[in-house]
């Protein structure tokens, strides 16, 4: 008898600390996974307008297909990676390798996204709602950001304006610091266009 | 005689009510029968009408138009990853018990400055250069918001909530990060080293007697 008391007394603690530390769980301390040095030189900064669809049919002949549209400004910073810029000499010429431009980062204008954004069609009022869900809403602005995505790293208009751009912020400094020489030195810049 | 015949006209009355209350009961169980097929009948006419009309097949399409270009020149030189729990109140006030739904969130915070706004001043003299580099800031705050992962407490985040729980996420990062000297004190770091990986090449082969200094210009 003592011994099932006791069973019975460890199963409750056991069951007490369990709810705590799925409480305490709720809330995590932020984790700060590194800091990593970059050097990463963006030159153009892209604006675009963002309209994602989703669509989600009745389950049931009772329901209602769903629409949710949202239009929204996405961004996206292109550039170089200036550890990647290669300078050598020869003679009196300097021959600078620059890498390709690439997207660098992508996000979306919180000032640009608010209610007025989002619009549905209306679902039942009582019974049988086909809900959509805030997790497909985010699925949805996902696959609009991974198109943005998709065109700027395949407009190579944009990427080879970013370089050219990129160059003309270094030129600035080179010929600025050639003046402690009596020399004169020509520049010649190597466009890198593949990825290392 | 009488009441033998009384007898027989009670026992015939009898039999009469039991046939009739063995009909009720037999009409009670084809009615009962009955209704167990109608259900029966119609719960598989709304299966297949399920199955026919009922896909609940969910579909996404995006479309992404070009709208403007800006010519930018920001050198980030430190970035720091970020995966983060932010937290919504019932209407926005901050008290324990008050909370909404947690948020989860990926965040990437970069840190350096305008590219453009270095100044470089020459003392032939004291064969210095000084590469005077703006203060540093806070080049990008971007929170992925394909992977914002909800947690319910009160309330289940409604449709539409996607981009409250975004700027909440936006906001929790950049508070996170504003004051964190080791931060700002990395990219600076890591600047000065990237310039100076770029430039000595080129300054040793100038003129080798020059050195490269680093100054802060002062903020606006």
């Amino acid at each position: 008898m003592k011994k099932i008391k006791i069973l019975i007394i460890g199963l409750f603690v056991i069951a007490l600390l369990s709810g705590c530390s799925l409480k305490s769980n709720e809330k995590k301390e932020l984790d700060i996974s590194q800091i990593r040095t970059i050097s990463d030189l963006a030159t153009i900064e892209t604006y675009y307008h963002n309209v994602a669809k989703l669509n989600k049919e009745k389950s049931n002949i009772f329901a209602q297909d769903r629409e949710l549209w949202i239009e929204y400004t996405g961004t996206g910073k292109v550039g170089i990676e200036m550890s990647k810029v290669d300078m050598k000499m020869s003679g009196n010429k300097v021959i600078i390798t620059i890498p390709p431009a690439k997207l660098l980062s992508f996000s979306v204008d919180e000032n640009k996204i608010s209610d007025d954004n989002y619009y549905y069609n209306s679902d039942n009022k009582w019974l049988f709602k086909n809900e959509i869900s805030i997790e497909e809403e985010t699925a949805a602005i996902n696959v609009a950001q991974e198109n943005m995505k998709k065109d700027i790293e395949g407009n190579t208009a944009l990427l080879n304006q970013a370089q050219n751009r990129a160059k003309d912020l270094i030129e600035k400094y080179i010929i600025q610091i050639s003046s402690i020489s009596e020399k004169e030195y020509k520049i010649e810049w190597i466009y890198d266009k593949n990825e290392n | 005689m009488e009441v033998k015949e009384m007898e027989n006209q009670t026992s015939q009355k009898n039999r009469k009510t039991k046939k009739v209350k063995q009909k009720n009961t037999d009409n009670k169980k084809i009615k009962i029968k009955n209704i167990f097929a109608f259900i029966i009948v119609s719960l598989v006419f709304v299966i297949v009408l399920n199955v026919l009309f009922g896909r609940g097949k969910t579909t996404i399409t995006a479309t992404s138009t070009l709208t403007k270009i800006s010519e930018i020149s920001e050198l980030s030189t430190a970035e720091y990853t970020y995966n983060g729990i932010a937290v919504k109140y019932k209407n926005d006030k901050e008290k324990k018990g008050n909370e909404e739904y947690y948020v989860s969130y990926e965040g990437k915070v970069t840190a350096g400055f305008d590219f453009n706004e270095i100044t470089i001043e020459i003392n032939k003299k004291s064969k210095k250069i000084y590469m005077i580099l703006p203060e540093i800031e806070i080049n990008n705050v971007n929170v992925d918001i394909g992977k914002l992962d909800y947690l319910k407490v009160k309330k289940t985040p409604e449709s539409g909530e996607s981009q409250n729980a975004y700027k909440l996420c936006k906001e929790d990062l950049e508070n996170d990060i504003r004051n964190d000297t080791d931060f700002y004190n990395t990219a600076k770091q890591n600047a000065e080293n990237t310039l100076i990986a770029f430039m000595n090449p080129w300054i040793n082969n100038l003129n080798s007697d020059y050195t490269i200094e680093f100054k802060t210009k002062e903020a606006k």
